[in-house]
């Protein structure tokens, strides 16, 4: 028991130092050593710096006290898992500079079931909403775990997808699990915690999101994953940095195609220009993880591999004039009436008409795109 | 010697008759003023000296007592030196107290006797004629604001030298002409019409909809939309100030001094644009004398406030009173005063701080910036907003359209319509517009038949509409159907007036 301390003592070191803090721990002779080294003996360990051996001895306290937080993190239906226990996920043991542990609340990914990413734009267009949902829930079909990191836009679309598919999601965050950041995505976080879901982190419960610690956890999203998924970026864009890091880890990367004018498709342009693969469905996808194709995806003479069909409601004929304008891409109501060549009230009542029948959605306020469902 | 001469203060946007009485008796020579006045009062002491001095009368070796009756109400501003040279004159036999029995007298006396402009009038004259009053003396620099008031002499001077020979009879003055109803015939054009918004239909609907029941608008658009144009627009539309309401604008525009001789009379509707640094204070008036502040300045027009995330939350709160009660209240240690404030309120905003989102190729906010933007307006205000909409940035190929826009006129008439339907709809209530209806109007006028009410159900569910959200709906769906001459509030009325509610508030 007393070892397992000294473990989690070692892991809460990690939002103070990124790099091979198993490496360090190693060559100090394990958790427990580190901690008894003296001061001045800190810096003559193999890896250890001023900085970390002063971050070190600034964060040794009382072995009672580290006592009381475990126990207390434990209560709170969070567990750790240090690097050398069985749970700790396989696929983490392969990446260059493994956490030292990992703090989970809820559970684990199960190893034997395949598992990808899906990453993207915090500020999404409603295209990279659609392809988001679409990814989320077919793949969650398909007994396929979704990990990604529960930020606002693309990453939290898909988990939402994923869990209302029936699916299994794992959110890594960039601070303590028992913190739900973004706080608008707390509803998912309820939901991450439940079940076979979980959310998972290296850094100790209580650390606060601070924007340092979020590039080092996109390696254990790609670690975490089979296949990462990009489905928007712009052309820098923090998701950039989940891909170099799978590219590193030799993780396969797949972009969802988007129009060589939108800037938030730029990265994802540039990326299949550099030889990742693109995504035309969710049979694609399977491929890629040597998955049998469903025969409703499968490759038939006209049809490529995986590629997705769209399919609206009926629209009432009445309403015709203006749904027939509708696209998934936003358009006021001014511009809608104004392509119908209808009176503005006319085109605002039609449009109320097509949002109750739920063939039309407004998306942001005013502006609205045509409802479809994409298998 | 006792002397009284009727002069006038200033509550408010109301007047209240002020007794200017003098004494001249035997005693320690000295020059004494009572009557709970303010400071620059009590200095009309030293004008008057000088500026009698100045126009040859010398004050009598004696004990003068000026008292302002009735002494329980604080007496402020510069108008009672006229009163009080003449008071004195007339306790010291130059003039005959019978020229000076029941003539409203106000002015600001400079040291060379000069008889000059001063706050109010306007008020104070509508106050003397109320109390019966034939004949008034003012500042000539204030004869815009007196030839507006009919019915009565007013006479206008310029130095008291003048004023004393006027009185003696030794010189005749010619009493003001009124052209009040010439001023109000007047053509009265706006400097912006909506004859010159090319495209902006959304906007131009939202306005029109908000003028024809005086519903409080909001406008989302990024910058260059064109949002305050509109705005500007607005007062155009709406129905011309009748008699009454016009001298009521004016009045609170003279207790401001912002009536110029060139303008004595607020004719159009005013159009008020705050900044967004105002203070609570300036926006619904207040200090140590209260003064009007934008709201009031704004009453029977436009209160325009731009950029609204950006004024501060306190500021803001403190106009949801004036818009409840269309009047401020602002209560001082031994006074209340009241200032009319019943206008309408039109607010604009950008949608994020760069204000180009929802263009995801141009946008640089995230969205934590963003809600932290929306989120400076409170839900509460938002609640009282009746109308929301969406301006898009015009594109060129309505800059380019051959399509004339519909001109103010045009659009004024389908709005005075609207406007005599809800007078005769609301005769014996204390309301005349639809957005002034209580819980209790709504269910008398705003009744539907069972399959509406049907509909109304369903999008309050779909909506998530709160009780405020759906009587605000049913308001705005009333003053639509009077826009189309309906008695009925029908389908489409319904439909549009929530599709004006709920894109964001």
């Amino acid at each position: 028991m007393e070892d397992r301390i000294y473990d989690y003592w070692a892991a809460s070191l990690q939002d103070g130092y990124i790099g091979n803090l198993i490496g360090i721990v190693e060559s100090a002779g394990g958790a427990r050593a580190l901690y008894e080294t003296r001061d001045s003996h800190l810096e003559s360990i193999p890896g250890v710096s001023e900085k970390l051996a002063a971050y070190i001895i600034e964060n040794r306290p009382d072995l009672r006290l580290l006592e009381k937080e475990y126990f207390m993190m434990n209560s709170k239906g969070i567990c750790y898992v240090n690097y050398t226990d069985p749970d700790y996920p396989e696929r983490l043991r392969s990446i260059p500079s493994p956490p030292y542990g990992l703090f989970v609340k809820g559970s684990l990914p199960d190893k034997y079931r395949p598992a990808a990413a899906i990453v993207g734009a915090r500020q999404c267009s409603e295209y990279g909403r659609l392809m988001a949902e679409y990814l989320g829930t077919g793949l969650a079909k398909e007994g396929i775990n979704i990990i990604s990191g529960m930020a606002w836009g693309i990453d939290g679309i898909s988990q939402f997808a994923a869990l209302s598919a029936g699916g299994r999601s794992y959110a890594v965050l960039g601070c303590g699990v028992d913190i739900p950041y973004p706080s608008k995505n707390r509803v998912l976080y309820n939901k991450l915690c439940e079940g076979d879901n979980g959310i998972i982190s290296e850094y100790a419960p209580g650390t606060s999101p601070i924007a340092r610690l979020f590039p080092p956890r996109n390696r254990i999203i790609s670690g975490l994953c089979d296949v990462l998924i990009v489905v928007e970026a712009r052309q820098k864009s923090g998701t950039l940095i989940t891909v170099d890091m799978a590219i590193d880890q030799g993780k396969c990367v797949m972009v969802v195609p988007g129009r060589l004018t939108d800037s938030l498709s730029a990265g994802c342009l540039n990326l299949i220009s550099q030889g990742a693969f693109p995504v035309t469905g969710i049979g694609s996808v399977l491929e890629q993880l040597n998955m049998k194709i469903p025969e409703k995806c499968g490759k038939t003479r006209n049809k490529p591999i995986g590629s997705i069909t769209v399919t609206e409601k009926d629209i009432p004929e009445e309403l015709q004039c203006v749904a027939n304008i509708l696209t998934l891409e936003p358009q006021s109501a001014e511009t809608i009436a104004n392509k119908a060549k209808l009176p503005l009230n006319a085109a605002m009542i039609m449009l109320t008409k097509l949002d109750l029948e739920g063939c039309a959605r407004e998306v942001w306020p005013g502006y609205f795109v045509k409802y479809v469902t994409i298998t | 010697m006792f002397c009284s001469v009727l002069s006038g203060g200033v509550r408010g946007v109301d007047s209240f008759p002020v007794h200017v009485e003098t004494d001249i008796s035997n005693g320690m020579p000295c020059f004494d003023m009572v009557g709970y006045i303010g400071s620059e009062v009590r200095e009309a002491k030293d004008r008057v000296r000088t500026a009698l001095k100045n126009a040859g009368f010398t004050l009598p070796v004696a004990r003068i007592t000026v008292n302002l009756s009735p002494g329980d109400i604080k007496k402020s501003g510069t108008g009672y030196d006229l009163p009080v040279a003449l008071s004195i004159l007339s306790c010291m036999e130059v003039l005959d107290a019978g020229s000076l029995h029941d003539v409203f007298i106000a002015g600001e006396l400079s040291l060379s006797g000069q008889v000059c402009a001063t706050k109010g009038i306007l008020p104070m004259l509508l106050r003397a004629r109320r109390d019966g009053i034939k004949r008034c003396i003012i500042p000539a620099a204030n004869s815009g604001e007196g030839s507006v008031v009919e019915g009565m002499e007013i006479y206008t001077v310029t130095d008291l030298s003048e004023t004393v020979a006027f009185l003696l009879g030794q010189k005749s003055l010619c009493p003001l002409v009124s052209h009040l109803k010439e001023d109000l015939m007047a053509d009265r054009d706006y400097e912006h019409d909506f004859s010159r918004i090319r495209g902006q239909k959304m906007a131009r609907r939202g306005a029109e909809i908000a003028a024809a029941g005086l519903h409080n608008l909001i406008m989302m658009g990024p910058p260059g939309a064109g949002k305050t144009l509109i705005a500007k627009c607005i007062p155009s539309i709406m129905p011309p100030l009748s008699e009454d309401e016009c001298l009521e604008v004016s009045s609170i525009y003279s207790v401001r001094g912002a009536l110029s001789s060139d303008e004595p009379l607020i004719t159009r509707r005013p159009f008020v644009a705050a900044h967004s640094s105002s203070t609570d204070i300036s926006l619904v008036g207040g200090g140590l004398v209260p003064r009007p502040g934008a709201v009031s300045l704004a009453h029977k027009g436009v209160l325009f406030l731009d950029e609204i995330p950006e004024f501060s939350r306190k500021a803001l709160e403190a106009l949801r009173q004036p818009l409840e009660d269309g009047v401020v209240h602002i209560t001082r240690n031994r006074d209340i005063c009241s200032f009319p404030a019943d206008f309408m309120l039109v607010a604009a905003m950008n949608p994020c701080p760069c204000g180009n989102w929802p263009d995801m190729n141009r946008c640089t906010c995230d969205e934590a910036r963003r809600s932290r933007y929306l989120s400076k307006i409170s839900g509460p205000f938002l609640d009282r907003m009746d109308i929301c909409i969406v301006a898009e940035k015009v594109s060129p190929f309505d800059i380019q359209s051959r399509e004339q826009p519909e001109c103010s006129a045009s659009i004024r008439q389908r709005i005075v319509t609207a406007h005599t339907i809800q007078k005769k709809r609301f005769t014996g209530l204390s309301i005349s517009f639809n957005s002034q209806m209580g819980n209790h109007e709504i269910e008398q006028f705003c009744r539907l038949t069972p399959p509406r009410e049907e509909l109304m159900k369903q999008m309050a569910a779909k909506y998530e509409m709160s009780a405020r959200t759906y009587y605000r709906v049913l308001k705005v769906a009333r003053t639509i159907a009077d826009l189309s001459g309906q008695n009925d509030i029908g389908d489409d009325a319904i439909l549009e007036a929530v599709r004006l509610k709920v894109s964001f508030a």
